[in-house]
């Protein structure tokens, strides 16, 4: 096998992604000046619709934000085509899923403070048709590549149970958007948020950082591949997990095994769960540790945190359901924020900004190197990745990121200090912003010095 | 293409490099820079652990040519020639096509 000159589509304009890695800090910032804001009335209870609006700000405003990005970028690098009509779509998608995210978090708000409903439904409206268009739009143009043949692609493979993952999550949600919408539909908000939360902390969250991992970890640190066979059976096995988990959860699942005291059946089917879930964090953290060039990277400690997180969220849970939630300990409400925390901010957010600070100097590197070809001379102009974020600047922002993580859960037990936990969080994402912002201001400078080279033209 | 007789055109240059230890983008960097070193009568071999498609896509829009073959070392080589080279060019696509590969070594 061979590839012999093919017309490759392999590097889309850096205005696809860019737009929408540069908006998903801003979502971040957003969240922090909640935190701040509202100070512990963040933490009071899980239904608080104050802290549903901060979870889908860091979930759609930041982990969708980023993560559509990077699948623009990723899949035509993965498969020589690009996402059919990428440019169109991207720029219907981004402002569809910004308005989206915002009006919810507007609704959201709304309802908390019991004033004006008609206002908080118009927003919820809003929120409604803005994601399911963009989502629905996103699914559309991932359509052509999930039911292509490419099966050799391990991330075609990982995007596919993604897409079914996604569905799962995103597909309640929007059904409880619509029921805020309209509220005469009347349904079992509880319930649905139970399925909603499980496919969305778990699922989406666990298969996002697996598919992230299995290419950025050997691309950018030179670790042996992921396992394919192992990636496969894994992603496939906390699917099946889940569906279980789901099923037994139902009413009439629930009744029908209800002679299993003690829930043995959940218990079992969560042990499994867990296996799989510490076996892909042991898996990839000895693939970082057997890399060959043991160069200090910043960046890859965002990956070791992530999965690090991962692994303590496990352990909790286990120490949650064996019982240690009795009167002396913190209660259940407590345990289910610092899990959520350590899911999406330990996890997801962690690798996200450790992929930011790779992806996007790399992207600024690839479109200068690609135009100075075409005006020679130029090439002192295209920056190293280290020029546009600097060892030292991934470093504190290594350090910004940790801290704000911890006092964010300890902000949980001891709400005097949610204040302080929100600012952390809001140096944490500005900081970020401000190193993507700083690259692409280096991008825009450096392209006008060298369009203003002689251009050469190619004759073929 | 034109076919050419073997012994009608001189035996271009390889330029080699293995960049399959370098984590990205080094090894673009560094074909990079080799491609702007490369002079007529030269080709460039790469070794590399994956199939580089953005640096391919790059090199073709402006004035070369690639082949992607499963390595021996490595799991990718990578053979790059300047389409204005007209004698390398049809010795990589000549070599490329027979089976007895003397300068150029797919599996």
């Amino acid at each position: 096998m061979n590839i012999k000159g093919l017309s490759l589509n392999t590097i889309p304009p850096i205005s696809i992604p860019l737009r929408f890695f540069l908006t998903a800090p801003l979502f971040g910032l957003l969240a922090a000046l909640m935190i701040i804001y509202y100070g512990s009335d963040i933490w009071a209870s899980r239904w608080n619709s104050i802290n549903l609006a901060l979870t889908h700000l860091l979930t759609l405003g930041f982990m969708l934000m980023v993560m559509i990005g990077a699948l623009y970028q990723f899949i035509p690098v993965m498969i020589g085509q690009f996402i059919p009509w990428s440019k169109k779509s991207a720029a219907i998608i981004h402002p569809l899923l910004v308005t989206g995210t915002l009006s919810l978090t507007i609704a959201f708000t709304g309802a908390f403070t019991g004033a004006a409903s008609d206002f908080a439904l118009f927003f919820y409206s809003l929120a409604f048709i803005s994601l399911l268009f963009a989502l629905s739009l996103f699914a559309m143009s991932l359509t052509p590549l999930l039911i292509s043949k490419l099966n050799d692609h391990l991330i075609v493979f990982l995007l596919r149970i993604l897409f079914i993952v996604l569905l799962l999550t995103i597909g309640p949600g929007l059904y409880m958007l619509l029921a805020y919408s309209y509220p005469g539909l009347g349904i079992n908000f509880r319930a649905y948020t139970d399925v909603h939360a499980l496919w969305g902390l778990i699922g989406w969250t666990v298969l996002l950082i697996m598919a992230v991992s299995s290419q950025v970890i050997p691309m950018f640190y030179v670790t042996a591949e992921f396992s394919r066979r192992y990636l496969k059976l894994l992603s496939m096995l906390i699917l099946m997990t889940l569906l279980i988990v789901s099923t037994l959860k139902t009413p009439y699942f629930s009744s029908i095994f209800s002679s299993f005291r003690d829930s043995s059946l959940n218990n079992i089917v969560y042990i499994i769960l867990s296996l799989e879930l510490i076996f892909f964090s042991w898996y990839t953290l000895r693939l970082i540790g057997q890399r060959k060039r043991k160069l200090a990277d910043a960046t890859i400690n965002f990956f070791r945190l992530a999965l690090i997180s991962l692994v303590t969220s496990v352990i909790l849970w286990w120490f949650f359901a064996a019982g240690f939630n009795n009167q002396y300990g913190p209660s259940a409400i407590q345990f289910e924020f610092t899990l959520s925390l350590l899911l999406i901010y330990g996890l997801a957010i962690s690798a996200i900004i450790g992929l930011l600070q790779k992806i996007v100097p790399f992207l600024i590197y690839l479109h200068l190197q690609n135009l100075s070809f075409a005006h020679p001379g130029s090439i002192t102009l295209v920056p190293n990745m280290k020029m546009v974020i600097s060892t030292k600047k991934s470093n504190m922002q290594f350090i910004l990121h940790l801290s704000s993580l911890v006092l964010l859960i300890i902000s949980v037990y001891f709400p005097s200090i949610v204040s302080i936990a929100g600012l952390a969080m809001l140096v944490n994402f500005g900081w970020l912003w401000s190193s993507l912002l700083k690259g692409v201001l280096i991008y825009k400078s450096n392209k006008v010095k060298i369009l203003a080279y002689p251009e050469i033209k190619l004759n073929f | 293409m034109k076919k050419l007789n073997k012994k009608s055109y001189k035996k271009p240059q390889e330029l080699f490099i293995n960049v399959s230890e370098y984590d990205a983008p080094e090894p673009f960097e560094k074909v990079l820079q080799l491609v702007s070193e490369m002079k007529d009568g030269e080709y460039i071999r790469v070794l590399h652990r994956k199939k580089p498609l953005p640096l391919v896509q790059m090199l073709q829009e402006n004035g070369f040519d690639y082949c992607i073959l499963p390595g021996q070392q490595t799991q990718w080589e990578i053979i790059i020639w300047n389409i204005k080279d007209s004698s390398t060019a049809d010795y990589c696509s000549q070599q490329l096509q027979s089976t007895s590969k003397p300068g150029i070594n797919p599996a």
